[in-house]
C-alpha cells in the first residue's frame, strides 16, 4: 500500500488545496499517471503518480485545503482497499494510517465491515472487496444550511462551518460560499421556473445538483448582483450542458429561392414582413411533421416522450438576457400565421411582457444570430426539449454551377443540436436534410 | 385603556362574567369572607352572595368534585385553588372525570369548568409550594390549558374560558398578580384559545415562552438588543391549543429559537415545543433548539439555591447565544 | 356475616295501597337486569366484549326499587362501574346499553365508554364511573347544581362499601353534609370490595354512622327486598326533596357472582367467600322472594312470570342481534369528542 501526500511544489509552499481528482476510486494507475490537480499559492499543478496500482482510497476531497505532507490517497492491490474495510471514516493521514495498519494485520481482527459479514454466508466472506468509493463522511450542517446547499446545488463538504463551536455549516456559511463562488445552479427551484415545461427536468435536477467545480481563483474585482432572469439562465444553461449529451450537425442551405419569394411576399405586404427565421421556423414545423421523433422529451423515468403538438421556441436576446418565447402548434399555422405570432412573441420579449406561459411548452427551439453575421454556431438545447436548431446568417458564396463554371449562391449554415438520448445521429440528419430540402423549396412551406 | 393589576384584571373578567351568566359561580378555599388568598375575588361575595361566591372546606377533592359535578349538571363553575400545588389532591377527578367525561359519553355531556389559581415558582416557598405543573395538564387529552402573562390577557382568556364547553386549567402566576397594564374598555374582549402573541419582533431568533417566562425574555431581548441581536418574543398564551403556526411563521424568519419556562425542564413543554419544531420546521433551523427550564430539583428554600434553580433573563441571553454561536 | 342490626324480612310485605301495575313493572325490570347482566357473561365468554365486566345479579332490588320512584330525567344519577341495571333501570334502550357493551357505534356512549361508562343524560343518568368513590365528589356538584337552580330534583348517588375507605368520599359527604344538598346516597353494601370483606378494610362497620359524622342521616335498609328498599327510598325522597337535605341508605345486599370478569370466569370469589355464606344469600334472592309474594298474594300468575320471562329474553335477544349487527365506531371518530 503507497500513500500518496501532498507534495511541496516549492519554497514556501505549506498547504496546498485539493482542485479535482483526475482518477477516482478503483481506477488502474500507472507510473506518472497524473492522479490529481493541486493548487498553490502560484499555480494549479498536476500530482503524478509515484507508484503503479490502483487508487484505492481517495482521503482527501476536491476543495479540500491539507499541509504538505499530508497523506491524500492510497494505491495498492484492488483487494487491500481499506476504504472498504474501514468505512471510510478516516480524514486524514494519521487516523488513515493506524485504520491501515489494522486493516493491513488482516482477517483475524474483525474490523466493523466484517462483523457485518459474520452470519451471511461464504459468497459474501469470498466476494473481494470493492473500492466503490469511500462512504459519504457525515457533515456536520444545519438543516437550513442542507436545505440551501441542495436548492443551490452546492456539495456541503465544500464550505467550511463556523456555526455551534463544532464547526457546524450554519445559514451563513452556506451564504458566504455563494458570495464567494456563485451557486452551481440546477437546484430544485429550476423546476418551477419558466423555461422549464415540464416535470421530467427534475431527474436532470438532481443530476445537476452535482459537486461543485473546484474552487477557483478569482481576480479582485467587482461583483455585481445578477437579475433573476440571469441566474435563470445560469443555471438552465448548466443543466443543460451537465445532463444533457449534445451532438451536433451542420448542415449548408441554399437561400435563393427562399430569399426570393420572402421578398415577394414582402412586397405585397409590406407591413406584414416575413424574415427569414419565420421560413426557418415553418421549414422546422413541417420537418418535425414528418419527423415527429424529433418532436420528443427524453423523461425521467426513462421513456421518450413524444408530443401531439409542435411548439417552437424562438429565442430572443434582450438587454436582460436571453428568453425562448413559443409558437404553439406550428404545424396547424401558415407561414403567415407563424410570421404574425412570432413577431408578437418578439415583441413582447424585448418589452419584458412576456407571460410565463408564452415562454413556456416548447417542444423544439430555433436560435438565430445571423443578422450580427455569425455565420455559424452551436446551441444550448433548451431542456426538455431534444433538438435546437442554431441559424446563422445569409452569406453569398461562390459555388460550381451546372455549367461547371463559378456562380453566387446565398447560403446560410445551420446547426442542429441533438440530445442524443433520444435522437440518433442518423435521425438528427434525415431531419436535417428535410430542413434543408424544405428552405431549397420554399414553396412547400406556403402550404 | 384603563391600567389595572392582573389580579384586577382577572376579577373584572369573572365579575362581568357572573354578570352576564347565571349560571357562573365560583367556589374555593377563602374566597368568600377571606377575600381571596391572593384578593382576585375580593368583593365578590358582597355583590353576588354566598350562593355564588362560595367558601368551601380545605377539600380540594371535594371543591374540584363540586365543581365538575355541577359543570355535568348544567353550570359553569370556576374552582379556585389556592394553589395548585393543592390541586395534587384532586387529581383524580380532574384527570379521571373533568378532562375524560366527554369523551367517555361520546361527547353526550359536556363539562365547562374552569379550574384556575396561582400558579409558578419563587418567594422562598420552597418545595412543595413553589413548583409550575402545567405540563401535566398539558399530557392529559380534554384540557385546555392557559397560561396568560398580562392584565389584557388573563381578562381576555378568563373570558374566553368561563365561556368555552370544556374544562380549562387556568393558571395565573404569583409573580404577576401585581403587575400592571392596559385592559381594553369593552366588557366583549375575549383572547381566543390557540393564539400566540408575538410580544417583540425580531428577525434574529425566535424565543418561545409563556406566563411569568415572557417577562424575562423581554429583558433579555433588551438586553441582546444592545448586542445586535434582535430576538422576537412570542408568547404562547395557551398551551392547549397550543398555537405552532405563529411559532414556526417566526422560526422560518430567525432559523433559531430558544423554549423558555419556569417549569421542570425535563419532560416539559420546552421538549414538546422542540419536537414539534423539528418535526414540522426541520428545514427551517439553523442550530439545536436551546431549552431553558428550572432546575430539576424540588424547589430548594435558601434564597441562593432558590434563585439557581429558577430562569432568569441571563439564562436567556446565554441561550441566545450559544444558538447563535 | 352482614350486620343484622336491621330487620331481615322473611317474605315480601306488600302493604296496603300499592299499585298492581307499579309491582309487576318492579317484577319486570329485576326479570330484566337477571337476565341481561346472564347474557352478558355468555357474550362476554364468546368474545364479543372486552375489558371488565361488573354484573349486578342478586342487587336487583337496590335499582328496581328505587328507580320507578325518579323523576327522570330531572332527577340525575350517578353509580359505580357496576352499572348496566342503572342503565336499563332509567330507561336506556337495551339495544343501546347492548351496543355499548360491545363496542359498537350504536352503544349509548358511541362506543367510546364500554361497560363501566354507561350513561344516558335524555333519562338524566350521569354515568357509570370506574373509580371506587369516583361518583361521590361528583355528586357534590351535581347535588349544588340542582339546589342552585332552585328545583325539588333530587340526585341519586350510588357507590360500594369499598368506597367509604376513600378520602375523596370523607371530603364530599361533609361538604355535603355543610352545604345541605338534596342527594340521596345508596352505599351498594355487598360486603365486599372485589375480595376484601367489610371487616377486613373497616374499623367502624358502621356506615351509617359515618354518614352522620357529616351531618347527612341515614338508616340501613333489607337490599334483598325489594318492597322495603322501595318504601325506605320513597320516605328518603320525600324528605330530601321536602328539605332539601341529603340522606343516605345504607343497603345490604350480595352479588351472586364475581366481583368481575376475572374471578367470574374462575369461580375465583369462592376464595373469599365461604361456600355457607354463598347459600344463604343466594336463599334470599331478591327476584325469587318478590315473585313468591306475587303470586302468592295473587298479584301474578306463574302464567304471567313465564310471560315475563320470555319477554325479557326476547328484548334481550333482539338487544343482542342489534348490537351484533351494528358497525364498529369509525376509526375518524377517535379524535372526535375529546372536546366539546
Amino acid at each position: 500500500m503507497a500513500e500518496v501526500r501532498m507534495p511541496k511544489m516549492g519554497d514556501g509552499m505549506e498547504e496546498g488545496t485539493l482542485l479535482r481528482w483526475m482518477k477516482k476510486e478503483g481506477d488502474s494507475i500507472a507510473v506518472n499517471d497524473e492522479i490529481a490537480e493541486i493548487e498553490t499559492d502560484k499555480a494549479n499543478v498536476p500530482v503524478p503518480a509515484e507508484d503503479a496500482g490502483t487508487l484505492t482510497k481517495i482521503v482527501v476531497r476536491e476543495g479540500e485545503t491539507v499541509p504538505v505532507g499530508a497523506i491524500i490517497a492510497y494505491i495498492g492491490e484492488a483487494d487491500s482497499a481499506p476504504a472498504a474495510k474501514n468505512g471510510g471514516s478516516a480524514s486524514n493521514g494519521s487516523s488513515i494510517a493506524s485504520s491501515t495498519s489494522v486493516s493491513s494485520t488482516g482477517p483475524k481482527k474483525k474490523g466493523n465491515g466484517e462483523k457485518l459479514n459474520d452470519g451471511s454466508g461464504p459468497q459474501e466472506a469470498a466476494s473481494p472487496a470493492r473500492a466503490t468509493g469511500p462512504e459519504a463522511e457525515r457533515v456536520k450542517a444545519s438543516p437550513l444550511a442542507r436545505k440551501m446547499a441542495e436548492e443551490q446545488g452546492i456539495d456541503l463538504a465544500q464550505i467550511k462551518g463556523t456555526g455551534g463551536g463544532v464547526g457546524r455549516i450554519v445559514q451563513r456559511d452556506v451564504e458566504a460560499f455563494v458570495k464567494q463562488h456563485g451557486a452551481v445552479g440546477g437546484g430544485a427551484q429550476a423546476a418551477g421556473q419558466p423555461l422549464a415545461t415540464t416535470a421530467q427536468t427534475s431527474a436532470a435536477v438532481a443530476a445537476t445538483a452535482a459537486p461543485v467545480a473546484p474552487v477557483a481563483l478569482y481576480l479582485e474585482g467587482e461583483d455585481q448582483e445578477v437579475s433573476r432572469m440571469r441566474k435563470a439562465i445560469a443555471r438552465r444553461t448548466v443543466q443543460s450542458k451537465q445532463t444533457v449529451p449534445h451532438f451536433y450537425l451542420v448542415m449548408p442551405v441554399e437561400m435563393d429561392h427562399a430569399m426570393k419569394l420572402l421578398a415577394q411576399m414582402n412586397e405585397q405586404a409590406p407591413d406584414q414582413k416575413v424574415t427569414v427565421n419565420d421560413l426557418i421556423v415553418k421549414a422546422c414545423a413541417v420537418a418535425l411533421t414528418k419527423f415527429p421523433e424529433v418532436n420528443v422529451s427524453w423523461t425521467p423515468d426513462d421513456k421518450v416522450r413524444r408530443y401531439s403538438s409542435i411548439n417552437i421556441g424562438v429565442a430572443v436576446g434582450t438587454d436582460n438576457g436571453l428568453t425562448i418565447p413559443v409558437v404553439n402548434d406550428c404545424g396547424n399555422k401558415t407561414l403567415r400565421q407563424v410570421s404574425a405570432e412570432a413577431r408578437a412573441l418578439i415583441g413582447k420579449a424585448r418589452g419584458g411582457q412576456l407571460t410565463p406561459q408564452e415562454m413556456s411548452g416548447g417542444t423544439f427551439s430555433v436560435s438565430n444570430l445571423g443578422m450580427f453575421g455569425v455565420e455559424e454556431f452551436l446551441a444550448i438545447i433548451n431542456p426538455p426539449e431534444s433538438a435546437i436548431l442554431a441559424v446563422g446568417a445569409v452569406t453569398k458564396e461562390a459555388a460550381i454551377g451546372e455549367d461547371g463554371g463559378f456562380v453566387v449562391k446565398q447560403r446560410i449554415r445551420v446547426t442542429l443540436s441533438c440530445d442524443h438520448r433520444t435522437v440518433d445521429g442518423l435521425l438528427g440528419a434525415k431531419f436535417l436534410a428535410e430542413v434543408k430540402r424544405l428552405l431549397e423549396s420554399p414553396l412547400n412551406l406556403l402550404a | 385603556m384603563p391600567v389595572m393589576k392582573y389580579q384586577e384584571a382577572l376579577r373584572l373578567a369573572m365579575t362581568e362574567e357572573m354578570e352576564r351568566d347565571e349560571n357562573v359561580f365560583i367556589c374555593g378555599e377563602e374566597v368568600g369572607q377571606y377575600q381571596g388568598t391572593y384578593r382576585v375575588t375580593e368583593g365578590m361575595l358582597q355583590k353576588f352572595g354566598p350562593r355564588r361566591v362560595v367558601d368551601t372546606p380545605i377539600s380540594e377533592i371535594g371543591i374540584a368534585g363540586m365543581a365538575t359535578g355541577a359543570a355535568m349538571a348544567g353550570l359553569r363553575p370556576i374552582a379556585e385553588f389556592m394553589t395548585w400545588s393543592f390541586a395534587l389532591e384532586a387529581m383524580d377527578v380532574l384527570v379521571n372525570h373533568a378532562s375524560k367525561i366527554t369523551y367517555m359519553s361520546g361527547g353526550r355531556i359536556q363539562c365547562p369548568v374552569v379550574f384556575r389559581g396561582p400558579a409558578g415558582v419563587g418567594g422562598q416557598l420552597s418545595a412543595q409550594h413553589s413548583q409550575s405543573l402545567e405540563s401535566w395538564y398539558c399530557h392529559t387529552p380534554g384540557f385546555k390549558v392557559v397560561v396568560p402573562s398580562t392584565p389584557a390577557d388573563v381578562y381576555g382568556l378568563m373570558k374566553t374560558a368561563i365561556r368555552d364547553p370544556n374544562p380549562i386549567i387556568f393558571m395565573e402566576h404569583t409573580s404577576l398578580y401585581s403587575t400592571k397594564g392596559e385592559v381594553p374598555d369593552d366588557s366583549n374582549f375575549t383572547v381566543p384559545f390557540g393564539q400566540a402573541a408575538v410580544r417583540r419582533e425580531g428577525t434574529d431568533i425566535t424565543l418561545v415562552s409563556y406566563s411569568n417566562m415572557v417577562v424575562k425574555c423581554l429583558k433579555a431581548a433588551e438586553s441582546l438588543e444592545k448586542d445586535g441581536i434582535r430576538c422576537e418574543v412570542i408568547d404562547l398564551r395557551t398551551l392547549v391549543p397550543m398555537d405552532m403556526d405563529t411559532v414556526i411563521a417566526s422560526v422560518r424568519k430567525t432559523h433559531h429559537a430558544v423554549v423558555a419556562h419556569e417549569e421542570w425542564k425535563n419532560a416539559g413543554i420546552g421538549a414538546e415545543v422542540a419536537a414539534r419544531l423539528y418535526e414540522q420546521a426541520f428545514d427551517e433551523l439553523d442550530a439545536p433548539i436551546e431549552r431553558i427550564g428550572g432546575a430539576d430539583v424540588p424547589m430548594p428554600y435558601a434564597k441562593n439555591l432558590e434563585r439557581a434553580a429558577i430562569p432568569t433573563d441571563q439564562d436567556v441571553i446565554a441561550a441566545v447565544k450559544k444558538a447563535l454561536a | 356475616m352482614a350486620k343484622t342490626a336491621i330487620k331481615e324480612s322473611a317474605e315480601c310485605d306488600i302493604g296496603p295501597g300499592v299499585d298492581t301495575d307499579d309491582l309487576i313493572g318492579i317484577y319486570r325490570l329485576m326479570v330484566l337486569i337477571r337476565r341481561f347482566e346472564e347474557s352478558t357473561y355468555r357474550k362476554y365468554r364468546e368474545g364479543k366484549m372486552g375489558g371488565y365486566l361488573h354484573r349486578y345479579d342478586g342487587q336487583e332490588a337496590l335499582v328496581a326499587g328505587i328507580f320507578p320512584l325518579l323523576d327522570l330525567p330531572g332527577d340525575k344519577i350517578l353509580c359505580t362501574y357496576r352499572d348496566h341495571a342503572h342503565a336499563l333501570a332509567c330507561g336506556t334502550d337495551p339495544k343501546a346499553v347492548m351496543a355499548e357493551l360491545m363496542g359498537r357505534a350504536t352503544g349509548c356512549a358511541l362506543g367510546k365508554g364500554g361497560s363501566m361508562h354507561l350513561i344516558e343524560p335524555d333519562r338524566g343518568f350521569l354515568g357509570g364511573d370506574g373509580i371506587v368513590g369516583g361518583p361521590v365528589p361528583i355528586s357534590v356538584g351535581v347535588g349544588w347544581a340542582l339546589k342552585y337552580k332552585n328545583t325539588r330534583n333530587v340526585c341519586v348517588c350510588y357507590f360500594g362499601d369499598g368506597a367509604m375507605n376513600q378520602g375523596g368520599v370523607h371530603e364530599s359527604f361533609n361538604m355535603v353534609g355543610l352545604y345541605k344538598l338534596p342527594i340521596l346516597y345508596i352505599l351498594e353494601n355487598n360486603q365486599y370490595a372485589m375480595g376484601t370483606a367489610v371487616s377486613r378494610s373497616t374499623g367502624q362497620t358502621d356506615f351509617v354512622l359515618k354518614a352522620k359524622a357529616h351531618g347527612i342521616n341515614g338508616e340501613r335498609v333489607d337490599g334483598m327486598d325489594v318492597l322495603t328498599v322501595r318504601d325506605v327510598a320513597q320516605r328518603a325522597l320525600k324528605r330530601i326533596r321536602d328539605t332539601g337535605e341529603a340522606y343516605f341508605l345504607e343497603m345490604n345486599t350480595y352479588r351472586f357472582v364475581g366481583h368481575g370478569i376475572g374471578d367470574d370466569n374462575t369461580q375465583g370469589y369462592k376464595f373469599y367467600r365461604g361456600e355457607q355464606e354463598f347459600q344463604d344469600w343466594t336463599k334470599r334472592d331478591p327476584i325469587g322472594k318478590f315473585h313468591a309474594a306475587l303470586e302468592a298474594r295473587g298479584v301474578m300468575t306463574a302464567a304471567q312470570a313465564e310471560a315475563i320471562d320470555s319477554e325479557a329474553r326476547h328484548i334481550i335477544e333482539e338487544a343482542v342481534a342489534f348490537a351484533e349487527s351494528s358497525p364498529e365506531p369509525p376509526l375518524d371518530s377517535l379524535y372526535e369528542n375529546v372536546y366539546s
